[in-house]
Formats: C-alpha cells, sequence, structure tokens
C-alpha cells in the first residue's frame, strides 16, 4: 500500500492503496465516482476513458502510480451541470442506448476536439475507433461530434 | 394497494382513490395472450395510471428499460391517450416484489409497445374520459361541452379551464364509462413525433446508476471463479495465494464456484485470479466446435422430427429440373453486454435484498429464493438499468452467485463477473447446421424446399423463424434435430431468426442466381401472395438503394428481407471486398413495416443498433469450443464492430396508422444475409460459414 495524490476534477484526494491498481478502481471503489465505467479490463474498449493532465487514459489499464500528481477528469468533471457542449449534442442526437459506454465515448470525443476542432469523417472514425459501443450507436456519436464540430452547441 | 372496484371490464379493472388522485388500474397481458380459461375481467391488475393532486400523470408498470428506449414510448402512449402535458408526465420504477405480480416481470420478445398499446391506451382514454365527466360536473354543463388538452379540461364556450390535479378526486369519485373513445391516429400530437428519451439526460452526465454502481454501507466487493468448462465441477482449490493479495479479506467455497471478497473490486477480481482450482473437466473435456460439428453433419444426414409438412418434397425434388443444396453453419454467439454480468445481495436472516441490472425481475426473485433457500416473497428486488441486455439478462445466474456468496456475510456483497467470465459462461444463441435443399422448374422457379436444422434446445431458439419463411412453395418441409450438448442457450435478439434468416435468404438468393434470375424479381413473385406486405418494405429497400446500379470493381448489392415479431424489414447491402477478402460494408438501406411508429428516433436507433450488432458477427466474431470450454474471452479476441467498421446506415419507415409491431428484433436478422449475397454479386463467391473467412474471398 502507497498513498497517492491526484487531482481529480479540480479537488485534491489521497487515497492509500497498492501501486499496481488500475486508475479505474480508485476513482469507482475509493473515490466514489461511478460515471467511469468497467466493461473489458484489458484497455480494448474505452469504456473506462478519463483524461490524465489531458490525454485520454484507459483507466482500467493505468497503475495509479503513474497518476501519482497527476490532473484527473472523469465524466462527472467534464461539466458541472452537463453544459459540455458534447453532453449537449449527445442529447440533441439522442446518442446512447444503453449508455454503458457513452461517459467513455464522451471522454474520448472531448480529447478530440481540444486537439483538432475540426475533424473530418474519417479522422473522428480512426480517434474513436478503440471505444467499443455494443448498442451500435455509433452513427449517432459521429454526428453529435460533427455538431460541435460546426456548431459549437 | 389497496383499490375500490367500480366496474368489471375488459382491461380496466378499478379505480379508486388512494387518497392520491384518481388511479386507473389496468391488466397488461404477458406475451399478448391471456391465459387459457381466464377471462380479462379476472386478472389482477398490474399497471397503473395514477393522475395526482398536482396534476401529475404517475404510470407504473413493469417493463425493463435497456436501452430500447420502450419506457419513454409507453410514456407517449399514456400522454397522448390521456391528453396529459408531456412534462408532467412520471416513470415510476419496476415494482420490487415479483411475487406479488400477476405476470412473470420479464422483457423480451419486442413485447412493450405492441402489447402494450391497446389496454394502456384504453386504460388512459377511461381516465380522460372521467377528468371530463368531473369537469363537467363542477361546471353544470354536459361532457360533450368540455374538451381534454394539455393536462387539463376546457369548456370552450365559457372560456373555463381546470387543470387535471384539480379534477382528479372527483374523477375518481364517478362511473367507469364501458367504452371510452380512443383518439383517432391522425389526431396525435405525440405518438409519431419523435421525443426525447427520458433516461438520456442522466446517461450523458455519467450519473446513471447501472448495477455496478450501487454503493452500499459495509458492501464487500467479490469476484467468483468458476471451472472454464460449462460442464467442470471443482475439486479443490488452493487459495493461499488469493489471500495474500492486499484488499482481499475472505475466500469461500460456494455452490458451483469459489468467491473471494474484498474491499475493492479490484483485490477482489485480483484474488480470483491467484486461485489454484483443481478441476474435474466433466463429461464433455474432448468438446470442440470440429466434434460439434461433425456430430451435426451425422444427424443432418438423417431425417428429423418434423415440423412442418405441405406436399411431397421428395416427389417434387425428383421430378424437378434441378435441385440445389447448401449447408449453412453459425456459430455460438454472446450478447457481450458492455456492463458485465453483476449482482449486489444482502442476506439478513431469511430476508434477501438484490440490486440488479436485469431484463427479469420475476427470474431474479425465483433465483434469489432458490438459492437463499427462503420464500419468493422474502426476496426484494431492485431492478436497475441494465448496460445493455440482447437476450442475456433473462438468465440471471449472477444473481444466483451473488446471493450464494452473499450468505456467507452479513453485509451486503457486490459481485462481478470479469468480461471473461461473462463470455465464457454466457447464454449463447445457438450453433447450428442447417441444410438447405430446393428443387427448381424448368423456369427456375421453386417446386420444393426443405429445410433441416441440427441445433441444440430450446427448439424454438434453433429453429425460430424457419417454420414460415415469406415464400409461396407448392412442396415444403421443415425437420429438425435437437440435441443437447451441455453449452447454456438463451434468446440471444430475435431468438433464432438470426440464424434461420442467414440461412433461407442467402439459400433464395443461390436459388435466384441457378435461375439466372435478378434476386429481387425472383423475391417478387415469391413473395408476392405469402408476404405482401413484406414484399413492399424490400420493394421500397430496393429502390431507394437504387438496386442494379452499376457498381465498381469488387463491389457488389445484395438483399434480404425478414419478418419476425410483427415487424417486417426489407434490406439493401452494399460492399466491396478488398484484394486481401477483408469485406467492407459500405451502406445498409433499411425499410420497415411495423405499423405506428411511437417514437421515431429511437425506432431509427434500434435499427442502427440491431445492424450494427449483427454484422459483429457476420464480420468478425463467434464464440469456438475447445476442451469443454469457451475459447473466446474478451474483446480482443469477440471482436465487436468498431466505427470505422460502422456501414452508412438509411434507415426508412413505411407509413402506417395500424397497431405497432415489434422494433427490437426485427432488424437483427436480415443485414447478414444481405451482406453475404453482396458478396456474391461482387465476387461470384458464397459465404455460408459465420464469421466470413476473408481468406475464402481474397483475389485469386
Amino acid at each position: 500500500m502507497a498513498v497517492f495524490d491526484l487531482m481529480v476534477n479540480g479537488e485534491r484526494r489521497s487515497v492509500d492503496v497498492p501501486p499496481d491498481m488500475p486508475l479505474l478502481w480508485v476513482i469507482r471503489d475509493h473515490l466514489g465516482l461511478t460515471g467511469t465505467k468497467y466493461s473489458c479490463g484489458i484497455a480494448f474498449c474505452g469504456s473506462c476513458t478519463v483524461h490524465m493532465d489531458g490525454e485520454p487514459i484507459r483507466s482500467c489499464a493505468t497503475p495509479v502510480r503513474e497518476a501519482d500528481g497527476k490532473e484527473i477528469l472523469t465524466i462527472e468533471g467534464l461539466s458541472p451541470d452537463g453544459s459540455h457542449p458534447l453532453q449537449k449534442a449527445w442529447l440533441v442526437e439522442q446518442s446512447p442506448q444503453c449508455g454503458y459506454c457513452h461517459p467513455g465515448q464522451i471522454m474520448q470525443a472531448a480529447a478530440l476536439l481540444e486537439r483538432n476542432p475540426h475533424p473530418t469523417d474519417q479522422e473522428i472514425d480512426e480517434y474513436m475507433a478503440a471505444n467499443l459501443c455494443r448498442c451500435g450507436t455509433y452513427q449517432r456519436i459521429r454526428k453529435a461530434i460533427r455538431r460541435v464540430e460546426q456548431e459549437g452547441v | 394497494m389497496s383499490t375500490r372496484e367500480l366496474t368489471r371490464r375488459d382491461f380496466v379493472k378499478e379505480t379508486g382513490t388512494m387518497g392520491a388522485g384518481l388511479v386507473i388500474a389496468f391488466h397488461f397481458p404477458f406475451s399478448g395472450r391471456f391465459p387459457e380459461g381466464v377471462a380479462p375481467e379476472d386478472l389482477e391488475p398490474n399497471a397503473w395510471i395514477r393522475v395526482d393532486p398536482e396534476g401529475l400523470l404517475h404510470v407504473i408498470y413493469d417493463d425493463h428499460e435497456m436501452g430500447q428506449g420502450s419506457s419513454t414510448g409507453f410514456m407517449m402512449m399514456t400522454c397522448e391517450e390521456l391528453e396529459g402535458s408531456w412534462k408532467n408526465i412520471v416513470w415510476e420504477p419496476t415494482p420490487t416484489d415479483p411475487s406479488t405480480w400477476v405476470r412473470n416481470i420479464s422483457t423480451g420478445g419486442s413485447t412493450t409497445i405492441r402489447l402494450g398499446w391497446d389496454p394502456l391506451r384504453n386504460a388512459a382514454a377511461t381516465a380522460r374520459e372521467m377528468l371530463r365527466s368531473a369537469g363537467a360536473r363542477r361546471w353544470g354543463v354536459e361532457a360533450s361541452e368540455c374538451v381534454a388538452r394539455q393536462n387539463a379540461i376546457h369548456h370552450e364556450s365559457s372560456g373555463r379551464s381546470l387543470g387535471y390535479g384539480e379534477l382528479a378526486e372527483e374523477a375518481a369519485t364517478l362511473p367507469v364509462p364501458d367504452d371510452p373513445p380512443l383518439k383517432d391516429p391522425r389526431d396525435f400530437w405525440l405518438v409519431g413525433h419523435s421525443t426525447d428519451r427520458l433516461d438520456l439526460p442522466d446517461k450523458v452526465v455519467g450519473k446513471t446508476e447501472f448495477g455496478m454502481d450501487v454503493r452500499l454501507p459495509d458492501m464487500l466487493y467479490c469476484a467468483v471463479r468458476r471451472p472454464r468448462q460449462f460442464q467442470g465441477t471443482i475439486r479443490g482449490v488452493d487459495d493461499s495465494a488469493a489471500r495474500e493479495v492486499p484488499g482481499v479479506v475472505d475466500v469461500r467455497e460456494i455452490e458451483g464456484a469459489v468467491a473471494v471478497y474484498a474491499t475493492d473490486t479490484w483485490a477482489a477480481i485480483k484474488g480470483m485470479q491467484a486461485l489454484e482450482l483443481d478441476v474435474d473437466p466433466g463429461p464433455n473435456a474432448d468438446q470442440s466446435t470440429e466434434t460439434l460439428r461433425q456430430r451435426c453433419l451425422e444427424l443432418i444426414q438423417r431425417d428429423g422430427e418434423v415440423e412442418r409438412e405441405e406436399g411431397n418434397v421428395q416427389r417434387a425434388m425428383d421430378g424437378a429440373a434441378q435441385v440445389l443444396e447448401a449447408d449453412y453453419d453459425t456459430p455460438f454467439l454472446d450478447h457481450a453486454p458492455m456492463e458485465p454480468l453483476n449482482a449486489t445481495a444482502h442476506v439478513r436472516g431469511d430476508e434477501v435484498e438484490v440490486w440488479v441490472p436485469t431484463q427479469s425481475a420475476s427470474s431474479s426473485q425465483q433465483l434469489a429464493a432458490e438459492a437463499a433457500g427462503v420464500d419468493e416473497g422474502n426476496v426484494i428486488i431492485h431492478s436497475l438499468l441494465t448496460g445493455g441486455g440482447f437476450g442475456r439478462r433473462l438468465y440471471p445466474d449472477e444473481v444466483t452467485f451473488a446471493v450464494r456468496a452473499a450468505m456467507e456475510k452479513d453485509v451486503p456483497v457486490q459481485m462481478v463477473y470479469t468480461r471473461e467470465e461473462t463470455t465464457r459462461h454466457g447464454r449463447y444463441r445457438p450453433f447450428t447446421l442447417q441444410r438447405l435443399r430446393a428443387g427448381l422448374d424448368q423456369e427456375g422457379w421453386p417446386v420444393a424446399w426443405h429445410h433441416r436444422i441440427v441445433g441444440p434446445p430450446p427448439k424454438s431458439t434453433s429453429i425460430g423463424g424457419s417454420v414460415n419463411p415469406p415464400y409461396t412453395f407448392p412442396n415444403f418441409l421443415m425437420d429438425c434435430h435437437i440435441e443437447d450438448w451441455g453449452i447454456p442457450i438463451g434468446a440471444w435478439r430475435s431468438v433464432g431468426n438470426t440464424q434461420t434468416g442467414f440461412a433461407v435468404e442467402s439459400f433464395i438468393d443461390e436459388c435466384a442466381h441457378a435461375a439466372g434470375k435478378d434476386p429481387l424479381e425472383y423475391q417478387r413473385r415469391l413473395m408476392r401472395e405469402a408476404n405482401p406486405r413484406l414484399l413492399n418494405c424490400l420493394e421500397m429497400a430496393a429502390e431507394r438503394a437504387d438496386w442494379g446500379r452499376s457498381m465498381g470493381e469488387r463491389q457488389g448489392q445484395g438483399l434480404a428481407a425478414w419478418t419476425c415479431f410483427e415487424g417486417f424489414v426489407g434490406m439493401v447491402a452494399e460492399v466491396t471486398v478488398e484484394e486481401d477478402g477483408t469485406v467492407r460494408v459500405d451502406r445498409i438501406v433499411s425499410v420497415s413495416d411495423h405499423g405506428t411508429v411511437v417514437n421515431p428516433e429511437a425506432v431509427r436507433s434500434q435499427f442502427e443498433g440491431g445492424i450494427a450488432l449483427i454484422l459483429s458477427h457476420a464480420l468478425k466474431s463467434g464464440i469456438h469450443i475447445e476442451g469443454g470450454a469457451a475459447v473466446e474471452s474478451n474483446f480482443h479476441d469477440y471482436q465487436i464492430l468498431t466505427f470505422q467498421d460502422m456501414p452508412k446506415v438509411e434507415v426508412y419507415f413505411v407509413e402506417s396508422l395500424d397497431r405497432p409491431g415489434g422494433v427490437g428484433e426485427p432488424p437483427v436478422p436480415p443485414p447478414t444475409p444481405a451482406v453475404c449475397n453482396a458478396i456474391f454479386a461482387a465476387t461470384g463467391k458464397r459465404v455460408r460459414k459465420l464469421p466470413i473467412d476473408k481468406a475464402l474471398l481474397a483475389a485469386e
């Protein structure tokens, strides 16, 4: 066990956990932020995507020791009230079905637009390619990203 | 719930005040049928509409929301017929004690909207008429002078209005009308108009509570380890390494598994993985996909159990100008919902409380009661929103293990199957071998059709859809061999129809080509009398896709049509087959007819999603068996469609004022055969085994 200091959604949080514990479980089980999801556990599906110092990462495969002292942003911290343009666009396009993978989808899309405010469809597909959705909502996610890209809504 | 009985009639049973406004209780039949010999009026209510004194419209019913959006559709139907105000609708939670319920609380078979339509509209119309009468009485005017609109009754000539909340208590004291008029569908202002889903705002901010998000005081986290083999049993366990894992607090052998308890999920999983199991692999240790296929090949030579026979197929084949025969293979498929299976249980003496994201609160309650050895009435079930279902969550085995694990502890226990456990212990779509034979006359039209299927029980899950294909065949035979291989089988979105639709719609395309005819022409003639509604969908899809237009090198169009669960769907697929055999699905055009489309955008989502779901298994993955166990374990080897694989999907509906049909399952069967038929058009190569083996499609 060891103590790690994280800045999570702008708040300083300390946890005393094994250094190899993936950040996902620190966030979910120790910090009580359950918006970030477990699905594959092998960095293959993207449901656990959060930002670490602005980079989208797979929290299920990122040991907490790598997050020590870093800024972590989760879906709960993306906006105080669901007003992030992507969250609004997601509702306009009625993107989710079961919704389980969508916190990860939104975090990945937010990272995309921060890097590339005007991605082509191909760039969207490439950047989002490792975020899986079993309900098959890809087309609506693409439209929601496109909406923000074009209208900023 | 105490209600006062005022009348006996078909759907609306009772109304009462409950001290809380106007309550309409009604019966919502399971699977669309009332039990044999039981009149609807003899059944207890299982759904309620309550208009409260604040004017809020509460809807209490028992179907589960798993992302299909039917809850919003159900509320829309209520609001429409009641002439309510959409912002006043309150979606109430699923009941927590299914044993008091008059029907199985279970959601599947694309039933919520299509079976809710009549009873719900009738109940809502009853409430609306009682509110109208209450308004008329208050003003001393005829009810016919009053109009219900936007959550209020209006007396147009005097300009007076009273809100539903102000009238609810009084309305509850009035006689229940026998035959409340239903709205003319042409006057619908909500049904048929895309409406934002009620479950989505929480889903985009991470607030939705799925099963794994349940957090209870003193709760322990738990992972269970079972033998990988479906028929395996545990002979012994060495848990010394597991107990060394920081955070692990206990390890217990429970029936059928070893449970590791910890202070967080990670420690529980790590401990579970550190267990050394001594496993007896059971009777099927040599079972593999290959041995199953050999067994199927043996059985398919023999006559099977006849499901439907018309005319004399053998004689017609003997007299046919040509006879075609082809075998189609489909693999087992796991549902692979994004949220792994999980349940949280708290056992306190003979009281059991369970939190589970499920498609069946009733099965969850039964399994929990059985595991704990208590009466069903002692089990409370909290049904949570599910991170995907597709049929898997109709079989809540996770509840059994959660309860068994929780019985060892006096605190709540959250049991999670890892993705690997979820995949390897699924309730799979059946592995089948299907042999199709057709006798064609001189002009190439079929005079005989024979479909034989070998697959596991339950029979309907293996052969569903094959008995009544949408074509006129003068001689028809469908027979089957159903054999239990000890591998768990379950309903997988569209239940049987994905594998039978693949075989039938591919083989009819083979027949068309053997006859030297255009597949659309061929289908048109065979479907014209047998299923004109389906043919209409197919023809519209062909038109929208510009069927028959010239395509590029190694590109092709394919079509398929299928009907199940009262949905009729025609599709055209367009594909490009790369030089190395990689198949790219460029476009799917879907036209469907399922009567009234209650919430068009939500229904469109069901089609986009149903197409993506099954394309994963046309193009990428299946479950294979080796050593009596599943080979695949996670999304790296059980791959699903990605953004880059997603075709352009165009969804159109046939305009209709008919009763709604199903929409969850009908989109799933046609894409695979449409794609495989397009591959044939592009390459001249016929795909008869799934998932598609690209090596067979590489350019020579």
